[in-house]
């Protein structure tokens, strides 16, 4: 191997609410080479990058760039040390043009804006990216967003480049483009440090691998290839439990969702012909996230628009929100975060969640107490207490227990979104069962999900969606991922 | 130590607030001092006015905790509500001319209770219809009874005799008072003290008040679920104007039975509760531990003038400063959350 470029020794990282995030964690990166960091949610991989970048500072431990130890005081001295990264979430300013976004990071990193043509030709070269410089961020698709991310830190001259779970928010075809982007920097010997925890990705693209656990490093630098996906996953996880088998040939009952002519309208406008969800089946609908998905929910469930036609759910025509959960609906919506009130206490989020559309009158401390312990003993929800902050919780506990309020009702349709985004494998694995169960116990499931191996492995049937309408209804035999991929980018 | 648990929050906010009240205590002291007073005699006429005027400090407790009860409520669903003041001084006015009226002391406390909840009422419903902006609607309205007052009580209700003041409600339409270890106290403390601890049950252990709660903290998720966000906040609102209209109609029936023609009588327990809601911690049960501190400090306050012949403001400046400094941790809660109820959509 070559000489590494930048070496991080012993890195102890203890986050002031006594939180030990690393552990002494030793990592080199090489020039050319792409290096995963693998690891489950809270392995501590995004804090060991963010140390490296500058943003948060280390304990302790030593940070070496090209032989020399540094001190990184902010992200600036991050950026004008050569290190780059690109967060899950890219960090623009939105309400800025792209070119003003180059320009502010060319700033800091003490670049003259007059060769930014320059520089950004030689980055476009070497990423195969382009940039329309004139648009404002906000207006652009989270994908496009990530490659200006990716093109302004090569621009900027950086050596090392960090990938923060970079195919999150991307399609396959804009994945296809990453990891052509990210050949094209290795052959300038741009050293690259990708921290993921989705094995394919560490097969296709990592010449080593470092796997981290619980803040420390239980295997350093080895060969992806020879340990193949399942040694990996099992360093990750330390065992991995198997998938669901999956029942085929289930009789299927009356539909409990219909929906007909059905135009909704939110951030793009939705149309869907028809649609049914029968009792026993799970629907999975794939999509690239903002392709009407949201709408669509928000027209099922009934707190979003609906303009035209009907959605029909357990036999009410267009119910009220109120009415979506007496009748006997269930919703998990896609960020968790966005369903709980994070400041409030774990037994008042489950309350809420499980009780704000009918519930006794009287909520007391027992009562909510006793709501806990029968839906955390349920669904494994690991809490320190039922009146901890709900905040406090890991976001695989937060997780499960939005599932686990939404199972409690014994709900006879449920509306799941991104039901294991984030989540580890294990967390992943069980949520799914869950999901697949209530379906094989008789309820009917809407699996909206950008995730494709989710869509496989749990439905029986598939929905593409594509710009608001159903672009295809297929099984899983005839859904190849290319098949979908090519539904989900608009083709047939 | 584990950081979660009800029982470290419970002490950790237990010992926040007696920090806080220690520094207050001690920057109050300092403040005495350089006015040339005995500090510890300063702070220990101002902590003991319960021993000498508790009808005044009883009174005082009482209005407060029920006009902090107004903003805090309200705050729990992402509003400001500032017209406490204004629902107090409307309330106070309508229980007068109802009850002189009538001689009636229920209709003189419906009647109080009704004017305030319309008014900070009218607030709510034209933030969740129109979104406009609650602390400007309230603060005009305050404006509007501020003068209307003025105006009713010169021109309809001033007395014959005593023309300083409006006639008093007749014997029929005042609560007694009760005597307590001794002395004798106006009853509307515990009118005030049993609403403000009907109202935590209905906040802390029933399910109207967690979906309450709810719509400050999470809109989006209490949409979501068939919470019907905006009725929730209009409802707090006219909830929070019918809590201080109540504080005005008892302030009359139980306590002043008349208004001087300046006002006076009626003035600032609005304003007032709002820094009781803060130093409470928007939590009925604790507001009234923090109104009778307030009223404690403001009743003796009054006294440190007299006794030692520092000016009044002296005694000012030792509440506000105590006051400051307990009711600023919640203070930045509230903004946190006010901002966030702009957020959603409608409502």
């Amino acid at each position: 191997m070559p000489e590494p470029i930048v070496e991080l020794r012993g890195i102890v990282k203890v986050y002031p609410d006594g939180v030990k995030a690393l552990d002494g964690v030793d990592l080199r990166l090489y020039p050319g080479l792409v290096h995963a960091i693998l690891g489950e949610n809270g392995a501590g991989k995004t804090t060991l990058m963010r140390i490296l970048y500058g943003e948060i500072r280390p304990t302790r431990g030593e940070i070496i760039i090209r032989g020399r130890r540094v001190r990184l005081r902010s992200t600036v001295d991050g950026i004008r040390n050569g290190i780059a990264m690109v967060y899950q979430h890219p960090r623009l300013v939105p309400t800025l043009t792209v070119r003003e976004n180059i320009l502010l990071y060319f700033h800091s990193a003490g670049i003259d804006p007059g060769e930014l043509e320059e520089r950004l030709r030689r980055a476009q070269e070497i990423t195969g990216f382009s940039a329309p410089l004139d648009e404002r961020v906000e207006d652009l698709p989270v994908g496009v967003r990530q490659r200006v991310d990716i093109l302004r830190g090569i621009a900027a001259g950086a050596r090392v480049l960090i990938l923060d779970e970079p195919t999150t928010n991307l399609s396959p075809i804009e994945v296809e483009g990453l990891m052509n982007a990210i050949k094209g920097m290795k052959r300038e010997g741009i050293a690259i440090a990708y921290i993921t925890h989705r094995l394919p990705e560490v097969m296709e693209i990592a010449d080593t691998v470092t796997v981290l656990r619980k803040g420390r490093v239980v295997a350093s630098e080895v060969d992806p290839r020879s340990l193949g996906e399942e040694g990996l996953a099992r360093l990750m996880v330390g065992e991995v439990p198997p998938p669901p088998p999956k029942e085929r040939g289930k009789r299927l009952g009356e539909p409990v969702l219909r929906i007909h002519g059905l135009r909704a309208r939110g951030k793009i406008e939705v149309y869907i012909d028809e649609l049914v969800v029968r009792e026993g089946e799970v629907l999975g609908v794939a999509g690239v996230e903002g392709n009407g998905q949201d709408e669509l929910v928000a027209a099922i469930v009934g707190y979003g628009e609906r303009l035209e036609g009907w959605v029909e759910v357990l036999g009410r025509r267009n119910p009220s929100p109120r009415e979506f959960y007496k009748i006997g609906g269930a919703y998990i919506p896609g960020d968790r975060r966005k369903a709980l009130a994070l400041f409030f206490s774990v037994a008042e989020n489950l309350a809420f969640l499980r009780y704000a559309h009918e519930g006794p009158a009287l909520l007391t401390p027992g009562r909510l107490v006793a709501l806990y312990r029968e839906v955390a003993e349920e669904y494994n929800v690991v809490a320190g207490s039922p009146w901890a902050p709900v905040r406090s919780l890991s976001g695989g506990n937060q997780q499960k227990l939005l599932v686990g309020s939404q199972l409690h009702m014994k709900p006879r349709l449920l509306v799941a979104v991104n039901p294991t985004r984030g989540l580890d494998v294990a967390t992943t694995r069980y949520v799914r069962g869950l999901i697949a169960g209530l379906a094989s116990r008789g309820a009917g499931v809407l699996l909206v999900s950008t995730d494709l191996d989710e869509i496989l492995e749990v439905s029986d049937r598939i929905a593409v969606i594509s710009r608001g309408r159903i672009a295809g209804v297929l099984s899983p035999e005839e859904a190849t991922p290319e098949k979908l991929g090519l539904l989900m980018g608009g083709g047939r | 130590m584990r950081r979660d648990t009800l029982s470290w929050r419970i002490i950790s906010e237990t010992l926040l607030v007696l920090g806080a009240l220690a520094i207050g205590l001690v920057a109050g002291m300092i403040i005495a001092y350089l006015m040339g007073a005995p500090p510890l005699d300063v702070m220990g006429t101002m902590l003991s006015s319960w021993k000498l005027q508790p009808d005044l400090v009883a009174e005082y407790t009482a209005m407060l905790a029920l006009t902090a009860a107004s903003f805090a409520l309200p705050l729990h669903t992402g509003l400001f509500n500032i017209g406490a003041e204004g629902a107090f001084q409307l309330g106070a006015l309508t229980a007068l001319w109802v009850g002189y009226a009538s001689g009636s002391l229920w209709l003189a406390l419906l009647a109080g209770m009704t004017a305030g909840a319309l008014l900070v009422g009218l607030a709510g419903a034209l933030r969740v219809k129109l979104r406009v902006n609650e602390v400007l609607s309230t603060i005009m309205l305050n404006w509007i009874v501020y003068w209307l007052l003025l105006y009713i009580v010169i021109t309809r209700l001033q007395d014959k005799y005593y023309t300083t003041r409006t006639v008093e409600v007749p014997e029929s339409a005042r609560l007694p008072w009760i005597s307590l270890a001794g002395t004798s106290i106006p009853s509307t403390l515990l009118v005030s003290v049993g609403v403000l601890v009907v109202l935590w049950i209905l906040l802390r252990m029933a399910r109207w008040g967690l979906l309450l709660r709810f719509t400050g903290a999470n809109e989006w998720s209490s949409k979501t679920r068939g919470v019907p966000v905006g009725l929730y906040r209009a409802g707090s609102m006219a909830l929070a104007g019918l809590l201080a209209g109540l504080a005005g109609a008892l302030h009359i029936v139980g306590y002043s039975l008349s208004i001087d023609v300046t006002g006076s009588a009626v003035r600032n327990y609005g304003f007032n509760g709002i820094g009781v809601a803060l130093m409470g911690r928007n939590d009925p049960l604790a507001i009234i531990p923090a109104a009778f501190l307030f009223s404690t400090l403001l009743v003796g306050s009054n006294n440190v003038e007299p006794i030692y012949g520092v000016p009044k403001e002296a005694g000012d400046l030792i509440v506000g400063i105590i006051v400051i400094l307990l009711a600023a941790p919640e203070a930045f809660r509230a903004l946190a959350r006010y901002a966030g109820s702009w957020r959603g959509g409608k409502g």
